[in-house]
């Protein structure tokens, strides 16, 4: 059963108010023209429970800003949209810990932790939601001193790919108790379970923060720049951007106390910028709303400099965090061919620098016939295992995560 | 058994298999030892090569297996409980690759804790899990355990520190989890096998981070009338925003035992309780936060606060902290180290109720604990022999596990659940959520060869234990 059929069965199994029908939207190719949008837990797992039921597949979707990371699924029938979700339902500022609904808005939360002195160390756009940040274990240019969000959770309350509903982890800031199956739904791009909602860890806001930048001379003396403050202890951020006909510049924000701050600052060659540029480095691998290709090579720190060398040769706009041992490229690609040659010369670039590539954008047919994850035969049939384990009937969009070996 | 035995004296040799029952006896258990079993047979592989060989004959032999670092786990997580083949990896103890430029390193899994933080040093490195067994325990046990220390509180577990994992999987397959590089590109992979306890596969070799030293350190050490005091201060070194390294209370009891042993630190022998506060950074930094400390310790009635002058100083308030536990060996023959968490406000109320819980079962209870991070150490002292003793022992840690999830905490901070805490599971976790970590399980070894009877509970244990647990609400002390 598949297409208008198969939506028809669900809205009949779990009432018209369930499903919401809308314009056809595309994943991968892939047209999806209805959403389930659970109001709480148990619909969520009633919703999944439905799709095993009747053969069907749904993509989770947040606030949809990472749709494009995966490889393309073998078959989607619906969003399954975390929207109504939303709610951060406790924040317990003396312990420096809070939950919310996965459909929260970052942007939210932040406004929420920050009224009482804490941080959310997580580098998302405002408008992600909480889940989609989880998800697609996004990472941003403060997650140089934020960590990935895999750090920021204590515990997660998820749907499996069953329909069961499950927890694990905690609220509490250290924990062994059992499996760390929060390490593996974050990042599982709601493959294996759909995120309900999660426990996070906060950080104290810092006394002070402070944006640098300097336009490098070229992208060498950048790059070593760069690398540079990526050792300050107060570095929270630190980015080289840009591209061969422009120039590149150099991106630091440091925070922390008034002191530290103000004592590694005297020590960096860059002047005081608007915080804003922080954002554009940020869009350089926002794959949202682009035709662009976006790829990320993962790279020992000192490796990094002859990989960005290489994109930009090969005509990327480059973002560059050290700290993070990333670089992403950034090809505008008005043609299939265009695309897999700079997908071609990525991946040589990978070889060469010993790097791990990730396709973060691309269109389904250049994604099809490839990994975009690049992972190995042992880590593709692990992948596969766990799928089958978690979700058995492949409920959750079956082939996003395991691409061909 | 004998063609078991036979098989792995062909992998190992005989003078690196050890089979006969008074060599296995030191095997029956790890540093929990009030659970035991023999194991079949113990073997010391020297390469990754030859624990794919061991592992694949347990296979043939319908045997299962279970790796064994040091054997200072404090939950029984390396005892054989179906009478397995014990894999013990501490003669894989090489440091294969330091890469001080990119700040990691590549372990064997048999290489000490402390040993790669000395071999590092040179390079301004260190390796930042400090479990307080470092100078035994192999890096193999702590990505097992996922391993803490008393510097979690700012530097994370070891979990925190794992790049890559090479791994021989159950069916024997040497398979690389990760990269360098730390970043998982699909599923996390590395994320979900340390803390696993050795049940989804051998480690054989870790990529692990090394930290740069920091620039300046400031321990401090504080006296107060009780420990409720200590734990307020502790409290409110959080609230003013500072993130500590580390700060670790010691109890009465706890000073009586170290200041009557070899650690003696010159520790009041009066004070309820002091508290270690360590805080490292930048240099130019230290001195605000070391004032800031010094007014909310004095704020709750600190009677003393020093401030260590010099690395030997320094060394003696930490002897203090991490001879404890061998300083308990005077108290009596055995001691039970428990391990819970509870959210850190609670602590002055969760630390008076376990007193009250020791005192109802008449046994000798002790505290020294990671109070940052809300991780407690109630130490019981006690005689395994006495068999009614030992069920007090038992009865009373059963209520302290009780009473720490029912305020919203959790079973254990960083011993892990093993053999000791897998029949309380049920106590935070429901059927479902259980459920779910066994298919993680299934996964990787689904016949069940690897390190079995840890962790999970038994379906009929789990159902009739508490079908319904929520672990997550706190629930007031009465």
């Amino acid at each position: 059963m598949s297409g208008a059929g198969s939506v028809a069965a669900l809205e009949r199994e779990l009432g018209a108010d369930a499903l919401e029908r809308h314009a056809t939207l595309e994943v991968d190719d892939l047209e999806i023209s209805a959403t389930l949008r659970p109001t709480d837990g148990e619909a969520l797992s009633r919703s999944v429970a439905a799709l095993g039921r009747l053969g069907l597949a749904g993509i989770v979707r947040g606030a949809g800003r990472h749709l494009a990371i995966g490889n393309p699924p073998e078959r989607a029938d619906v969003f399954l949209a975390t929207d109504r979700l939303g709610e951060v339902d406790a924040f317990e500022a003396s312990e420096g810990v809070c939950h919310a609904g996965s459909g929260a808005r970052i942007a939210d939360l932040r406004a929420v932790v920050e009224a009482e002195g804490w941080e959310l160390p997580i580098d998302a756009t405002d408008d992600t939601s909480l889940g989609g940040a989880l998800a697609a274990a996004v990472l941003g240019p403060r997650s140089h001193g934020f960590g990935a969000p895999r750090d920021a959770v204590l515990g997660l309350e998820v749907v499996l790919g069953t329909g069961e509903r499950a927890r694990c982890g905690g609220r509490v800031v250290k924990n062994v108790t059992g499996y760390d199956l929060a390490k593996l739904y974050v990042g599982s791009l709601g493959t294996l379970a759909v995120i309900e909602g999660a426990w996070l860890r906060l950080r104290p806001r810092p006394e002070t923060t402070k944006l640098l930048a300097a336009t490098a001379r070229d992208l060498d003396q950048g790059c070593t720049l760069a690398h540079r403050a990526s050792r300050c202890a107060t570095a929270r951020a630190v980015a080289l951007w840009g591209r061969a006909e422009g120039g590149y510049e150099c991106v630091v924000e440091l925070a922390g106390d008034a002191a530290g701050v103000a004592h590694e600052a005297v020590g960096l060659p860059l002047e005081e910028a608007p915080a804003e540029r922080l954002s554009r480095v940020a869009q350089v691998q926002t794959a949202e709303g682009s035709d662009d290709l976006i790829v990320r090579l993962a790279a020992l720190p000192t490796r990094l400099a002859g990989i960005a060398r290489g994109l930009a040769e090969a005509g990327a706009e480059i973002a560059v965090h050290p700290g993070l041992c990333l670089a992403y490229g950034r090809f505008a690609c008005v043609d299939a061919e265009e695309q897999e040659r700079a997908l071609g010369a990525s991946e040589a670039i990978a070889r060469r620098g010993e790097a791990g590539l990730r396709i973060e954008r691309a269109s389904a047919e250049s994604k099809r016939g490839r990994d975009v994850f690049a992972a190995s035969p042992a880590e593709v049939r692990l992948t596969r295992a766990l799928k089958a384990r978690f979700d058995p009937q492949g409920s959750l969009a079956p082939g996003r995560a395991a691409g061909p070996t | 058994m004998s063609d078991l035995i036979g098989a792995l004296h062909g992998i190992v040799g005989a003078e690196r298999c050890l089979s006969r029952a008074e060599e296995l006896f030191v095997y029956e258990c790890d540093a929990l030892t009030l659970d035991r079993a023999t194991p079949a047979a113990v073997v010391f592989p020297h390469s990754a090569g030859e624990v794919q060989e061991i592992v694949r004959a347990c296979r043939a032999h319908d045997s299962s297996f279970v790796p064994r670092g040091a054997g200072t786990g404090l939950s029984g997580g390396a005892t054989a409980l179906e009478g397995g083949v014990v894999i013990e990896c501490s003669r894989m103890n090489r440091i294969r690759e330091v890469d001080a430029p990119n700040r990691f390193a590549v372990v064997e899994p048999g290489v000490v804790n402390s040993d790669l933080s000395k071999a590092v040093a040179r390079h301004g490195l260190f390796y930042a899990p400090d479990p307080s067994s470092q100078l035994a325990c192999t890096i193999g046990g702590n990505v097992a355990e996922n391993s803490g220390g008393p510097h979690t509180l700012k530097y994370g577990t070891t979990t925190n520190h794992v790049r890559a994992l090479e791994v021989v999987l159950p069916d024997g397959e040497l398979v690389r989890l990760g990269s360098a590089t730390g970043v998982p590109a699909g599923y996390d992979l590395v994320g979900a096998f340390v803390g696993s306890e050795g049940t989804l596969g051998v480690v054989t070799a870790a990529w692990v981070n090394l930290e740069e030293l920091p620039d300046g350190v400031e321990t401090l050490l504080a006296i107060f009338p009780d420990v409720v005091s200590a734990c307020r201060a502790v409290g409110g070194i959080i609230d003013a925003g500072l993130v500590p390294a580390a700060l670790e209370i010691v109890d009465r009891r706890t000073i009586e035992a170290v200041e009557a042993s070899v650690y003696a630190a010159g520790l009041p022998t009066d004070a309820g309780a002091v508290l270690i506060i360590e805080l490292d950074g930048l240099r130019v930094s230290l001195p605000r936060q070391v004032e800031r400390v010094r007014e909310i310790a004095a704020g709750e009635a600190a009677s003393g606060i020093e401030v260590a002058r010099d690395d030997a100083e320094r060394q003696r308030f930490w002897r203090a902290r991490k001879g404890a536990f061998g300083a308990m060996g005077r108290l009596a023959p055995d001691l039970y180290v428990h391990d819970a968490v509870v959210p850190r406000t609670v602590l002055p109320e969760v630390l008076t109720a376990i007193c009250e819980i020791a005192d109802r079962h008449r046994i000798k209870l002790s505290n020294v604990f990671h109070a940052g991070d809300g991780n407690l150490h109630p130490n019981i002292s006690f005689d395994r022999r006495d068999a009614d003793e030992r069920r007090r022992v038992e009865a009373a840690g059963a209520e302290i596990l009780e009473l720490c999830v029912k305020v919203g905490g959790v079973i254990t901070g960083e011993h892990g659940i093993g053999t000791e805490k897998r029949d309380f599971m049920p106590l935070l976790f429901g059927p479902d959520d259980l459920d779910a970590m066994r298919r993680l399980r299934l996964a990787f070894d689904p016949e069940g060869v690897c390190n079995p009877g840890k962790v999970l509970p038994t379906p009929r244990f789990c159902a009739e234990a508490n079908p319904h647990a929520r672990g997550y609400d706190a629930v007031p002390i009465e």
